[in-house]
């Protein structure tokens, strides 16, 4: 499947070493526009604007959690459609459990590798083109 | 607090006065009476400092904050040191290998580039040093894990004998840290909200899954 490389991503993450990492994977994998956020708290602004395809973004972060900008997002009818990726450490199944049901579209435990990131992003999209196409 | 002023000048005179006379015993037991009189005030306040130390340890109540860090977070804090210590050395040691692979694969470039006399020959090699600096400057970045080990040991070291001195005073006060309560359920599920990081200790293992494979057979099962 297509995936449109051009698409404009948003990467959360209070590390900024995780934050370079998964942009340079990305950047390896063709996408080529990215924003950074280093809190749930600073992304939710900069997601309300309405401009981003597609969000990745971890859980554990001090101000907002990345689950709760996913809720926010889930929320919000304009924007409740936006793809959301979690790269985390919490691998509790009740925390994956509360993620699915918060409408996470993938869910990927740290540490991951160059592999993942690229699998679950296809699924993401083909997914997001089934939906598109019903 | 001081016991020296305690000693009056008349106590002393008597003594004096014994000692010009040249009446040893009496000397002696006057001595004897004026430290006495030292030793009752410095056992007394002696008596404070434990009573107040005694009030302090039973107002430790089951459900405080103090006994649930002894008895919860306290044991986990080595094991999550013993952990940063691990991840990092494990990274460390990756990078070196990746390095050392890298700086090989270069030498052989370098060899093909002069052997092969290729027009850009200089331009190729230049480009390898540059690389082979490169490389160099991440080996070397490495020698953090040397630095930071070290005062994770001392850490470790440090909140070893912290713990040890806290199960020894909690002991002697007469709490049970047996009787501690485990924290609640809501307590848990909150901070598993707000997130909890990686799942390093033992305790901390239980419902936790193992890897990404475990994580997509629960997803796939949610349909996701």
């Amino acid at each position: 499947m297509q995936i449109n490389r051009d698409m404009k991503i948003l990467v959360v993450d209070d590390f900024s070493t995780m934050r370079r990492i998964v942009k340079n994977l990305l950047k390896e994998l063709g996408f080529n526009y990215f924003d950074e956020a280093d809190d749930g708290a600073t992304a939710w602004p900069m997601v309300q604007t309405g401009k981003y395809d597609f969000i990745v973004s971890d859980w554990n972060m001090p101000q907002m959690t990345g689950l709760q900008l996913l809720k926010n997002v889930r929320a919000d009818e304009k924007l409740k459609d936006t793809p959301f990726l979690l790269i985390t450490a919490e691998a509790k199944r009740s925390q994956i459990l509360e993620a699915a049901q918060a409408g996470v579209d993938g869910y990927i435990v740290k540490p991951f590798t160059a592999a993942t990131l690229n699998e679950k992003i296809q699924k993401i999209f083909e997914r997001v083109a089934q939906r598109s196409q019903q | 607090m001081s016991f020296v002023t305690n000693i009056s000048i008349s106590d002393v005179q008597m003594l004096l006065e014994d000692l010009e006379a040249g009446d040893q015993i009496a000397a002696a037991a006057q001595l004897d009476r004026i430290t006495q009189m030292r030793d009752h005030e410095l056992y007394q306040a002696l008596g404070k400092v434990t009573a107040n130390l005694h009030d302090t340890l039973n107002t430790l109540g089951e459900d405080t904050i103090l006994l649930q860090h002894v008895k919860h977070d306290l044991p986990d804090v080595t094991e999550r040191l013993q952990y940063v210590l691990q991840k990092t050395e494990e990274a460390s040691s990756k990078t070196l290998a990746a390095s050392e692979s890298l700086m090989t694969k270069l030498d052989v470039m370098n060899e093909k580039v002069t052997s092969f006399g290729l027009p850009e020959q200089a331009e190729l090699i230049e480009l390898i040093d540059s690389a082979s600096n490169d490389i160099t400057n991440i080996m070397m970045a490495q020698s953090f894990q040397d630095l930071t080990g070290q005062v994770l040991n001392r850490i470790m070291f440090v909140m070893a004998s912290f713990e040890r001195s806290l199960l020894d005073l909690v002991d002697r006060s007469g709490h049970d840290l047996e009787k501690v309560p485990a924290r609640d359920d809501s307590d848990k599920r909150s901070s598993e909200l707000q997130g909890i990081g990686p799942n390093v200790t033992k305790a901390s293992q239980v419902d936790a899954l193992s890897g990404q494979e475990d994580v997509d057979d629960l997803l796939s099962q949610m349909g996701l």
